[in-house]
């Protein structure tokens, strides 16, 4: 072997190389059970970008175009109801708790949504149609959120008794001392009846299996970030089902902190390496709600101690204006949150009493994060109707029924190519039965490396990749057999048969992949993954037949002097 | 070693006038029955709006067509088509409503009117697609877009590799091998959808694929000073039996895949595969009687010199 083949030959296992270790991600977690998947993507998150993902007919799931409702809508005061339903639409759908959703806006009214692996589609319809609740909300003092940790930490470390105590420890204000009177009576009274009593016990028990054995404290699952509080993304769950339970609920009801309620923050901060979500602890009735609003603006700041920086600017209806001014004087120096659909956006402190109607909410923010909370509160105060304009949803075993369908399909008819390619081109034939082998790989692992997304029709564009990427080595070989025909030597006939065939090589695929550019630009959903498949299909194809199939024939009949195997 | 068709010279087209015409006699059949048998094009909902749901019953439901569609007339959703999806033992059926109007997106009311005349019966949804009218139009008019856009891509690309006659002929061919792989659609009715329509751009793929092996060697001969000792008819023929062993393995390899395709594939991919199989054939038909033809009558006028 020349020192030149021995290079090309190095690039081509090269390439094997890389192939194995793109696919690598998706053999592993392919081979997985699916339960164990769900668990695995938890604990990997960055898993489903190193993957071939599975499309919403493969794994099942639902896809929504949702158009925005401009029959109620004044055209040129309102220049941004895609801005506010994509806001409020995404914040649901994050609430929804489906693995991997994306939300995408589409032209000037419309949004694509994608729920893959979803169970339930009435619900998720239904959520995504109700209209939006925008509350202004007052976060309590630190000492009533350590309280209500204490009373939540006595309830599922087992120290039930300590409750009424911790009352008692609790901030002594009149109403609560009514709240927690009426909370004790409603406990003699629910203690007589037994029945309820081992439902609770029932609730408790459950948790804790989901939990694992060992009772892990509520606050150990805090953290503290300044002087707020905050959970682990992977903890978010547990806590969720905390402060679900029925007598951790009771518990602080009997505390006489019924009234409140922890509430989750949209954004998510990095903090020591780990992703953290925010957790406020609200006074549960809003002070104000998103009809207040008149209008809000992201700016950046003029002048004044922040000049440079970016803030909102809020402007309030002459109701909501009166409403915020007392709401404001009661309370300086505490926060006030923005609470969207039950999820916090932002929670600025009151540094003086406003009234007129005119705040400035100022902060460390960038532009474009100030532009976003504007366009939270404009979603509260104007709503922006949308509705369904067309919905697909795959049930997940309809879509394992066709998985398995079409790899049968796949495997005989490869199976049965692979044979007559063997029996008629002999050694040359195995060299391209590795050719079509490595092209349906090279295509996953092109795939997996962009973590593109894998359809049914995608399947049948990978199936049809082994009948028209045979195409090429035969387009190789039957000119290499005429060139033997006329008496060339073995060495010169390859030779020959691939510079003739190469010219018809690139634009027999040229010609194919500008169709499926075509179908892939304006195709939608599963044709756009067929499209995707053959693109990527046919430049492997490229390479592999005029690249690797060359160096593999140049070595194995290196010394062939004559009666070539083909 | 095996060899199909060594050095063969048969005169393909000495029989193109007949081919042509047997062309041209299935594509106005098909469409005179589209139109006369059925009164218009038989979109599916992708293309004209409406709801589809696919529903796997647990008890069996084989003789409840008349009732279902009861059912679902009785919603004022006029008469839906029914039908079973698999071996009838699966219960499983697909009902399609499709209206013209505003509110075509009925799935719901559909499944609960269904559950409700089926109390001791559950089914699970296998699949739902509802397409609002203005989707479907949309849609509609991507799809000519599409296939128009690839016409005049390939025509652009054909024209500048080789020449303009070329040019034509290959692209003349596709849109014969289109209607001809849409025919069985046209034939027997059957809905044409979003699969459908891949398949035809692929089918369209596949056979400027073949046209352009064939157009190469006649290029490659033409070069050769092949005009010198043939006329144009003799050197397209000569071409066509040159790379006729490579047209037959090839269409042999990807028809294989596509019939197990078709056989094996399940329902929700044989639409595709349907289109696929009558489009590969014609692919590779229409190269020798489609294109070499116009390639000589272009000749005959505008005579091509390389």
């Amino acid at each position: 072997m020349d020192k030149k083949t021995m290079w090309r030959l190095m690039v081509v296992i090269a390439s094997i190389i890389l192939l194995v270790a793109f696919l690598w991600n998706s053999v592993h977690y392919y081979s997985m059970p699916l339960q164990e998947r769900e668990e695995y993507v938890k604990t990997h998150p960055d898993i489903l970008k190193k993957i071939v993902n599975l499309g919403l007919d493969l794994q099942g799931g639902m896809r929504l175009v949702l158009e925005i409702d401009r029959t109620n809508i004044d055209k040129s005061q309102d220049k941004d109801p895609l801005d506010r339903a994509f806001t409020v639409i995404e914040n649901r759908i994050n609430g929804l708790g489906v693995a991997e959703p994306t939300v995408q806006k589409q032209g000037r009214d419309r949004i694509i949504v994608e729920l893959p692996g979803l169970k339930d589609e009435a619900m998720a319809k239904s959520v995504i149609g109700k209209t939006a609740q925008l509350e202004f909300m007052l976060l309590r003092e630190p000492m009533q959120l350590e309280h209500a940790i204490e009373v939540i930490d006595n309830v599922i470390t087992g120290k039930a008794g300590k409750d009424t105590a911790a009352a008692a420890a609790a901030p002594d204000t009149s109403a609560q001392k009514a709240k927690a009177q009426q909370a004790m009576a409603e406990k003699l009274f629910k203690g007589a009846e037994s029945g309820k009593d081992l439902q609770r016990k029932a609730d408790t028990t459950d948790t804790a299996a989901l939990e694992g054995a060992e009772p892990v404290s509520f606050k150990d699952l805090l953290i503290g970030i300044s002087d707020q509080i905050a959970v682990r993304m992977e903890n978010v769950e547990r806590v969720n089902a905390i402060l679900a339970r029925k007598d951790v609920r009771e518990a602080l009801e009997r505390a006489g902190l019924g009234g409140n309620k922890f509430l989750w923050s949209h954004d998510t901060v990095h903090a020591e390496g780990t992703l953290d979500r925010s957790l406020y602890y609200m006074k549960g009735t809003p002070e104000m709600r998103g009809d207040a609003i008149k209008d809000a603006r992201g700016s950046i700041d003029q002048s004044g101690m922040h000049a440079g920086g970016a803030k909102v600017d809020l402007e309030m209806n002459s109701k909501g204006a009166r409403r915020f001014s007392s709401v404001t004087a009661a309370n300086v120096n505490k926060f006030l949150a923005i609470v969207l659909d039950s999820t916090v956006y932002s929670a600025p402190r009151i540094i003086q009493k406003i009234s007129g109607g005119r705040a400035e909410i100022t902060g460390s923010f960038s532009i474009a994060e100030a532009h976003n909370l504007a366009v939270v509160l404009r979603a509260g105060a104007l709503p922006a109707p949308v509705k369904i304009i067309e919905e697909r949803t795959v049930g997940p075993s309809l879509g394992q029924d066709s998985i398995r369908k079409s790899m049968i399909a796949g495997l005989v008819g490869g199976i049965l190519v692979i044979f007559f390619i063997l029996i008629y081109y002999r050694l040359a034939g195995a060299i391209g039965v590795l050719t079509i082998i490595l092209n349906i790989l090279g295509v996953l692992a092109v795939m997996a490396g962009l973590s593109a997304t894998l359809t049914l029709p995608g399947i049948a564009g990978i199936l049809l990749q082994i009948g028209m990427g045979v195409d090429a080595n035969v387009l190789i070989y039957e000119r290499i057999r005429e060139e033997l025909r006329t008496g060339k030597t073995v060495r010169a006939a390859i030779k020959a048969g691939f510079d003739r065939a190469f010219v018809t090589i690139v634009d027999s695929n040229l010609t194919t992949i500008a169709t499926a550019l075509i179908l892939f630009w304006k195709g939608t959903g599963a044709i756009k993954g067929f499209a995707l498949t053959l693109i990527f299909g046919l430049i492997v194809s490229l390479y592999l037949a005029l690249f690797v199939t060359k160096v593999l024939m140049d070595i194995v009949f290196a010394n062939v002097k004559e009666k070539m195997s083909i | 070693m095996i060899q199909f068709m060594k050095d063969t010279k048969y005169d393909f087209l000495k029989f193109s006038k007949i081919a042509i015409s047997i062309s041209v006699a299935i594509i106005a059949a098909a469409i005179l029955v589209m139109f006369v048998v059925y009164g218009g094009p038989n979109f599916s909902v992708d293309f004209a709006g409406g709801t589809v749901v696919q529903l796997k019953f647990e008890k069996a439901v084989k003789d409840d067509i008349g009732k279902i569609r009861g059912i679902v007339s009785g919603l004022g959703l006029g008469n839906p088509e029914i039908k079973t999806v698999g071996p009838v033992s699966h219960n499983e059926l697909q009902i399609t409503v499709k209206k013209k109007a505003e509110g075509s997106l009925v799935a719901d009311e559909l499944k609960a009117a269904i559950q409700k005349g089926y109390p001791d019966n559950t089914f699970e949804l296998r699949r739902q697609e509802q397409v609002g009218p203005k989707i479907g139009s949309e849609l509609r008019t991507d799809a000519i877009i599409m296939i128009i856009l690839a016409l005049a891509v390939l025509l652009v690309y054909v024209g500048f590799r080789f020449s303009l006659p070329f040019g034509v002929a290959a692209i003349i061919p596709l849109f014969h091998d289109s209607c001809i792989a849409i025919s069985p659609f046209l034939f027997f009715n059957y809905e044409m959808s979003l699969s459908t329509l891949a398949a035809v751009l692929t089918v369209v793929g596949f056979s400027i694929n073949d046209t352009i092996v064939i157009f190469d060697r006649v290029r490659e001969n033409l070069r050769g000073g092949g005009l010198r000792q043939k006329n144009l008819t003799e050197l397209l023929n000569w071409s066509i039996n040159q790379t006729l062993s490579r047209t037959i393995i090839t269409s042999l390899t990807v028809f294989s895949v596509v019939t197990f395709l078709f056989v094996l594939g399940g329902e929700s991919i044989r639409d595709f595969s349907l289109t696929m199989f009558v489009g590969t054939i014609a692919g590779v038909y229409s190269t020798i009687y489609i294109a070499s033809p116009i390639l000589i009558w272009w000749n005959k006028r505008w005579p091509i010199t390389r």
